[in-house]
């Protein structure tokens, strides 16, 4: 009979350790980040990388051409992409880009003679889709359009989501700007750069 | 003859539910560390502290896929800081499939500079920076500043671009 009650204590106490080991497992589970995907795909720690965007290196718009008149325009146009090519965000959250000149202070886009004293600068127009010269009239660049802020000129914006989704923008500079001058003084190279900047918002 | 059977029987019941409870016992102990006590995850990078490093990856992404041309920008949403501190935990690099240098600019909204780089290779980078100052508690916007640059000896400048995020600093 002794013998009986402790077997059935042993058993009692076995069990329940069993029931103790199944509730914590279970509920350990639940709230571990690192078995949710749904709360791994769209948090990441602060400090860690929560996108990726990637911007041309470069915009090459050739061998520019004096024009014999400014009567009619002569674009020249360079076409490039800026892509949201990882984005590991919340699901009301949004990555807004933005681009400005690299050196110029009026909000202007400019490339500049290289390696002179005086350089001379030419500017040209950014727009937020593809132009050339069959529908350049239909648009308008967002350097006459749109306000700038702090950062320059609102390019997009990539909302959760749409990971490698892509924004076409085209530089066009209008070579009637060397119209009439005097080439041996505007010869040579010229460059520019464009900054863009990125941040994370929230979306309402 | 009926006891002596059944008294044989009882040292070995004994013994088999003695080993089934040691048995639980065992089984429940493993889960039970393994909850309680979790293995410390691996981190997402390979930089050391205050030193720009290779092995440096977003940390999100596949790398070795092929991507198109163009330079990629890492971006963040947040860092966080003790006042005291004058190390952040932030992966500032090159993302390998890049065919250009970064020198890379830590700085707050008004201009105050934390950090800067030498250049940084593709494949390079470094998530414990190390501050020019400490900074008082407070929500800060910050940004790191991205200056691409070609890798031939000219490091002739390309375009650049600027990753803002919020500096919580408690």
């Amino acid at each position: 009979m002794k013998t009986r009650k402790i077997i059935s204590a042993l058993i009692a106490g076995a069990l329940a350790t069993t029931a103790v080991v199944s509730v914590s497992g279970a509920t350990l589970t639940d709230v571990t980040p690192y078995n949710s995907t749904e709360v791994t795909a769209n948090i990441v720690d602060p400090g860690y990388v929560s996108y990726t965007i990637t911007i041309p290196d470069s915009a090459n718009f050739g061998e520019l051409t004096q024009p014999d008149t400014d009567a009619t325009d002569h674009y020249t146009f360079y076409d490039f992409q800026v892509a949201a090519t990882e984005l590991n965000i919340k699901s009301n959250q949004a990555v807004t880009v933005y681009v400005k000149d690299g050196s110029a202070t009026d909000n202007q886009f400019y490339i500049s003679q290289k390696d002179v004293a005086d350089p001379f600068t030419i500017a040209y127009d950014v727009y937020d889709t593809t132009v050339n010269e069959g529908n350049l009239g239909d648009y308008e660049p967002i350097n006459s359009t749109a306000t700038p802020g702090s950062y320059g000129y609102h390019l997009c914006t990539f909302v959760s989501g749409s990971q490698g989704s892509t924004q076409d923008v085209t530089l066009a500079l209008n070579q009637n700007a060397l119209y009439n001058k005097t080439l041996s003084e505007i010869a040579g190279n010229y460059s520019g750069t464009i900054t863009f900047h990125s941040a994370l918002v929230e979306r309402g | 003859m009926d006891n002596t059977s059944k008294s044989k029987k009882k040292p070995l019941l004994i013994i088999i539910v003695t080993l089934l409870i040691v048995g639980a016992l065992a089984v429940g102990g493993y889960f039970v560390y393994q909850n309680f006590f979790p293995q410390e995850q691996p981190t997402d990078s390979k930089g050391v502290v205050g030193k720009i490093s290779d092995g440096w990856e977003t940390g999100i992404e596949d790398e070795t896929k092929p991507k198109k041309t163009g330079i990629q920008i890492p971006g963040y949403s947040s860092a966080v800081m003790k006042s005291s501190d004058k190390t952040l935990t932030l992966s500032i690099g090159n993302p390998k499939a890049n065919k250009c240098g970064f020198y890379a600019t830590l700085k707050l909204e008004d201009g105050t500079v934390l950090y800067k780089s030498q250049l940084i290779k593709p494949g390079y980078g470094l998530t414990e920076v190390p501050l020019n100052k400490t900074l008082e508690k407070g929500n800060y916007t910050a940004m790191v500043v991205y200056k691409c640059v070609t890798l031939d000896k000219e490091h002739t400048p390309l375009n650049s671009a600027e990753s803002e995020f919020k500096l919580f600093v408690k």
